[in-house]
């Protein structure tokens, strides 16, 4: 296995996901699933892993999972016919979609590479005459999977407003809700948090995702982590007396994210020489310090600059308090805060503080005291705060 | 291959061997890279790589090396498609023209798939159905194989597909999971960093590093060989032009194209012809310093612009004054100039300052507004600082002893048997003559052969022995004749090669020995002859190889260790021929010619003591050989032995050119070292006559001069410059050198005679460039009072140059130098080293023996 970060990564090259994906597809059983996680964290390999694995009862009628390339419903429509038209029988190739279609359209689809662009105004009713001819399909559960569903969401809420945004994300939902078959899973590599927040902004008010269970993909567990970077070791040929200390190292200093791993490793393939368990901290280290960003740390910054200002000051100065502190329950985190900047009320920075955890800065212990998410981001941080 | 094409070379252009000659210092990159792309094609994982480096960094090498390699793989040939989207690709402003051009990319690596016939059924459709059926023609096309997608300049790829159209992208390469891409950008951009870009952490990142001054070495030498330019080649492999390069990467800081560029003025010997060569250089660099600077944005031009007027460091805080900004506002900036490489960073406790990475930058945005003046300031000043730091050092090989009588004793060797008793005995007594150096009588000898068999061998020993005479123009044509005579006649090939070089015909030389058809099996003699045709052309490789041959053919035969030892004298392996060498120095304890090339490797290894045995042994076999005796010299002066060094001279009862310089040297420094002052100045004033190179002149030239010094013979070093500036030409070597050591001379004198030898200096030193090689000598020439750690006599001597200073803009410069040096000894203040620009600043630094500020950047 050669370092790969961000790269395509084979199904049988990801490490440490078959938990969590038999829990997925357990849950896949009763409801729906959103995916969630900063980006780079592996969604993408997961949803890639299981069309490849699908688990018995299931039946996986997406081939091209990524949705980020459509900016239209129509376009999605035409999507998911052509991934879902080869699992149905010659039989139902009359079916209700393709009336709807030939009604609509005046020509039957057979050997239309691109749905006629007339047909958008009707592309609530295409997708639905589609969604209900495939229950038809033999199977216990059918699962569509579809990666970077916000950025398409987004897409169309940018060309064609909010409400058609929402419409597809409605139809989604109600079809749901009819056919107890159809399962959906979504990923997004920009929180749907984003996407829905704007819609509710603009005056959508249905609850479009509330009948989905959300699933947070955490980063790899210690021992996967370091089987994974054991294996990258061994891959790209890194000389070490001991490549299991060094996996250990470096599954620890990458907070076990899959792509910190992979990169940390790169860094220890150009360091050169022999590696102990020591040289990852040096590569880190360097790393971090590189004006070149090569990990690219930097948008943990910049990404405060979206939130107000005054959430932005409380944001950084609060992060700026854990850089120094392994960790801190929130009174103790207000008071040094209150020492920093001046009187904030409580309740607001409670929620400056539920920002900061859903965008991944920090994380929330079992007894409640706060951290960063990761000791990477920590060391970083702290780093760039200082310089 | 034309000399034009070392300073405009394209990789992309090149045939793959070529490449793979010059590549340097990333074959470990390369290799990764190639592992990765059949990684992608053979598996399902699939790479995406991107190098990202200013322009000239090797971008486009790299990816036509890895291209090159890929594609000579047999493996890989059946499940791999290559599109090399290649950096003239304009105009692709959607995701259908992306996929057009990779179709025709395609078509262009592989006419035979058809891919052009098959692109109407694209043309042929509108708007999004073209895209989609471009699309599954790629996917036709490809048949399961993977994409391996080449694409130079990838973010202005990005910039024409713009978000939606990198989305489409991206969304193909996911489900799609065929290709695997390896890109190029001059420096990382919004759509591959920002998070919310489709492309976010999607490539893996290498930033290609600056070379350092030995990977530039060794790329210059590289191309030298590729394109015949001995010149540089030569030059690279002494100390002169190591200095050059030097001081060539304070000014280009590592970038292989201004390398290559800039090359030719290396080999350039006169100052004036450098700083005029150097205006015209930065004209044409003008472009390619605009097309980066026209990536910024206006602030950060106007920055970089503030920073270049500057010379010296500026903190944050002043250059937020001058562009009326916050220092927020612009310390955002320079943090991007910095990852762009435009800038780097010194931090001096809590405070940050900035400066132009490069030199020539700075050097190229002055000329335009000032009109070259600083530039032929600086070049002058920093030419001048490298020639006296050279020539400190010693050199440490004697050049090449003559290996004329061993030449032809190896052609004798090669003796036809089975000739008559007459002709036998003209054999043996021509033996005898060659033997004895007596080449008028080897060469009557020879006629009478000639006459009794007129073997075309004969005629190839005439022209041997013409040539060994000194009639080199006679034997060539006579060998002219022998080759007409017996055309695939071996011996007479290599001996005509052999004296092609005699007549510095060396062009013609290699080319006889490349193109003669030698057979699979050439017989030992063969090789014997053609090994030292090889060594005389300067391709030793080539004559190493024929020689390790022979020690298989003839494991007893001197000549095939002696050809070794040389040929890899000549490459610089010494310790290689020391090893091959030195085990059988006993077997061969009686053999002249094994021990001269053996204490010549001794002496190029600087084995002195081994090299001090040898030569005595070897005096004692060739005790009228005055190479002997000089070389022993040379060794007993390297071990301190001054008197037997002078004993070992006294041998010699005369010396012709180039041994004479030699004879004169040794026995000045032997007299020095035995701090027989005075007598050592008439053979070092003799030394300075013969010497056969300008280096070895100047370098005697400075033994002369601070003998005089030490002697405190002031008004004699003074009238030894005013003779030397007479015959010397202005801005060449030589005279910079008499004035380095005039100045240095003075730096040994009393301080009372300071202030009027400085007056009698600039009395003489008229010409302005003289006057350039002052101020660099004055600084220079403090190095020896640096080394008592008397700081109040440093600032003595810099006082005597005070008035001189003001009178002399060319003294001014090494004044203000040495000012900033003494000032940073007195109160250690790190921005008194930033109030000097970087080039000027790693003077001080190395004039006091400290590191370089350590900068923030990669």
């Amino acid at each position: 296995m050669l370092v790969n970060p961000g790269g395509l990564i084979g199904p049988d090259e990801v490490v440490g996901r078959d938990e969590l994906i038999a829990r997925i597809w357990k849950r896949l059983q009763r409801q729906s699933v959103v995916l969630t996680s900063e980006r780079r964290t592996g969604k993408t390999s997961i949803l890639n892993k299981m069309k490849m694995e699908v688990a018995s009862g299931f039946v996986v009628l997406t081939d091209d999972s990524d949705v980020e390339g459509l900016h239209s419903p129509l376009e999605f429509v035409e999507r998911v016919y052509r991934d879902a038209e080869r699992h149905l029988r010659p039989s139902q190739r009359k079916s209700g979609f393709r009336k709807a279609f030939e009604k609509l359209a005046g020509f039957e689809i057979a050997g239309v590479i691109k749905f006629p662009e007339s047909l958008a105004p009707a592309w609530k009713p295409l997708l639905e005459a589609l969604l209900d001819d495939l229950t038809s399909i033999p199977g216990e559960q059918l699962v569509f999977l579809w990666d970077e569903m916000p950025v398409f969401i987004n897409n169309v809420r940018r060309r064609l407003g909010d409400n058609e945004a929402a419409g597809i994300l409605d139809v989604l939902r109600a079809v749901r809700q009819r056919h107890r078959r159809i399962r959906m899973v979504f990923t997004g590599s920009i929180g749907f948090h984003m996407v829905t927040g704007a819609l509710t902004a603009a005056g959508v008010n249905s609850p479009l995702l509330n009948d989905m269970w959300v699933q947070d993909v955490p980063p790899l567990s210690p021992d996967d982590g370091a089987l994974l970077a054991a294996r990258l070791l061994e891959g790209e040929r890194v000389h070490t007396a001991d490549r299991h200390a060094v996996a250990c190292a470096v599954t620890a200093a990458a907070g076990h994210v899959p792509f910190y791993i992979h990169h940390i490793v790169d860094a220890l393939v150009e360091r050169g020489g022999a590696v102990d368990a020591s040289s990852v901290g040096e590569v880190v280290a360097r790393r971090l310090r590189d004006d070149n960003d090569p990990w690219l740390m930097s948008h943990y910054l910049t990404r405060t600059s979206h939130y107000p200002s005054w959430q932005r000051d409380v944001a950084v100065a609060l992060l700026d308090i854990l850089a120094h502190e392994d960790t801190l329950g929130f009174e103790r985190l207000f008071s040094l805060l209150q020492a920093r900047l001046s009187a904030h009320n409580e309740e607001l920075v409670r929620g400056v503080v539920m920002l900061l955890r859903r965008d991944h800065y920090i994380t929330q212990s079992d007894d409640g005291t706060y951290a960063f998410r990761s000791a990477l981001l920590r060391q970083w941080w702290r780093h760039e705060r200082a310089s | 291959m034309r000399p034009g094409f070392l300073s405009r070379f394209t990789p992309s252009l090149m045939a793959p061997e070529v490449l793979e000659e010059i590549f340097v210092q990333r074959e470990e990159l390369a290799a990764r890279l190639v592992r990765q792309v059949r990684e992608s094609v053979l598996g399902k994982e699939k790479h995406q790589r991107l190098i990202v480096g200013p322009r000239g960094i090797g971008k486009t090498h790299l990816v036509s090396l890895v291209y090159h390699r890929v594609r000579a793989m047999e493996d890989l040939r059946e499940r791999m498609r290559i599109a090399w989207l290649r950096e003239e690709e304009w105009g692709i402003s959607s995701f259908l023209d992306l996929l057009l051009r990779i179709l025709k990319a395609l078509d262009a690596d592989d006419p035979e798939a058809g891919v052009r016939d098959r692109l109407g059924t694209v043309y042929a459709r509108k708007g999004g159905d073209a895209e989609a059926a471009a699309a599954t023609l790629l996917g036709e096309i490809l048949a399961g194989r993977t994409l391996l997608l080449l694409v130079e300049n990838l973010d202005e790829v990005f910039a024409g597909l713009g978000e939606a159209g990198q989305q489409r992208l991206r969304a193909y390469l996911q489900n799609r999971r065929e290709c695997s891409i390896l890109a190029t950008s001059q420096a990382l951009f919004g759509a591959v960093w920002l998070e919310t870009s489709p492309f976010y952490g999607f490539f893996q990142v290498t930033h290609l590093k600056e070379f350092d001054v030995d990977a530039a070495r060794e790329l210059l030498l590289n191309l030298a060989r590729v394109t015949g330019n001995d010149d540089l080649a030569q030059l690279l492999a002494t100390s002169v032009g190591r200095s050059r390069l030097e001081a060539l990467h304070h000014l280009v800081g590592g970038n292989p194209r201004l390398y290559v560029i800039l090359a030719q003025f290396l080999t350039r010997e006169s100052l004036d012809d450098l700083v005029d060569a150097f205006l015209n250089a930065i004209d044409e660099l003008t472009p390619y310093y605009r097309e980066r600077m026209q990536l910024l944005s206006p602030l950060q031009q106007k920055l970089v612009f503030l920073l270049s007027e500057a010379g010296a460091p500026v903190s944050v805080k002043v250059l937020a004054e001058r562009s009326f900004a916050t220092q927020q506002t612009i310390s955002s900036q320079l943090k991007q100039l910095r990852t762009q490489r435009f800038v780097v960073a010194h931090t001096v406790g809590r405070e940050s300052w900035y400066e132009l990475r490069e030199p020539l930058l700075r050097l190229v945005l002055q000329v335009k507004k000032e009109r070259g003046e600083p530039v032929r300031l600086f070049v002058d000043f920093l030419r001048v600082w490298y020639s006296r730091g050279e020539l400190n050092e010693r050199l440490s090989t004697l050049p090449p002893l003559s290996t004329e009588a061993g030449y032809i004793q190896q052609a004798l060797a090669l003796t036809e048997t089975g000739e008559s008793d007459a002709v036998r005995a003209l054999l043996k007594a021509r033996e005898q003559a060659v033997g004895a150096s007596d080449w008028k009588q080897a060469l009557r000898l020879n006629d009478q052969i000639r006459e009794l068999r007129n073997a075309p061998g004969d005629w190839g020993m005439w022209g041997i022995l013409l040539s060994a005479s000194g009639r080199v123009d006679e034997a060539l044509k006579v060998l002219d004749e022998a080759v007409q005579r017996a055309p695939s006649d071996a011996m007479i090939a290599a001996a005509r090669a052999r004296v092609l070089v005699l007549a510095e015909r060396f062009e013609e030389a290699r080319q006889s020995l490349d193109s003669f058809e030698w057979g699979v099996k050439p017989s030992p003699q063969i090789l014997a002859a053609r090994g030292k045709a090889w060594l005389a052309a300067r391709r030793p490789e080539q004559a190493l190889d024929d020689y390790r041959a022979l020690s298989k053919l003839h494991p007893v035969d001197t000549i095939a260790y002696v050809g070794q030892g040389e040929a890899l004298l000549d490459l610089g392996r010494t310790a290689e021929a020391i090893e091959v060498l030195e085990p059988l120095v006993d077997q061969f304890q009686d053999d002249e010619r094994y021990l001269a090339t053996y204490a010549r490797v001794l002496i190029a290894a600087d084995r002195w003591e081994a090299a001090d045995q040898i030569y005595g042994r070897l005096s004692r076999l060739t005790p009228t050989d005055h190479k002997t005796w000089i070389g022993l010299a040379m060794a007993r002066n390297r071990l301190g032995k001054y008197a037997d060094a002078l004993e070992a001279l006294d041998h010699v009862q005369r010396a012709d050119p180039p041994y004479a310089f030699f004879y004169f040297a040794m026995r000045g420094l032997a007299l020095l070292g035995l701090d027989r002052r005075e007598q050592a100045l008439e053979p070092l004033d003799r030394a300075v006559d013969q010497a056969p190179t300008p280096e070895l002149a100047a370098e005697y030239e400075q033994h002369a001069t601070t003998t005089l010094a030490s002697l405190g013979r002031w008004p004699d070093v003074i009238q030894r410059l005013a003779r030397g500036l007479a015959r010397t030409k202005p801005r060449g070597e030589a005279r910079v050198q008499l004035v380095v050591n005039a100045v240095a001379a003075l730096a040994l004198q009393s301080e009372r005679v300071w202030s009027e030898g400085v007056n009698e200096l600039l009395a003489h030193c008229i010409d302005y460039s003289d006057q350039l090689a002052l101020g660099a000598s004055l600084v220079a020439g403090s190095q020896a009072l640096w080394a008592d750690e008397n700081i109040t006599r440093v600032r003595e001597w810099l006082n005597a140059w005070a008035d001189a200073s003001k009178r002399s803009s060319g003294i001014r410069l090494g004044y203000d130098l040495l000012d900033v040096a003494i000032r940073y000894r007195e109160e250690a203040d790190e921005r008194l080293l930033l109030s000097l620009p970087l080039e000027q600043r790693k003077v001080v630094t190395s004039l006091l023996g400290i590191p370089e500020l350590d900068s923030s950047s990669p």
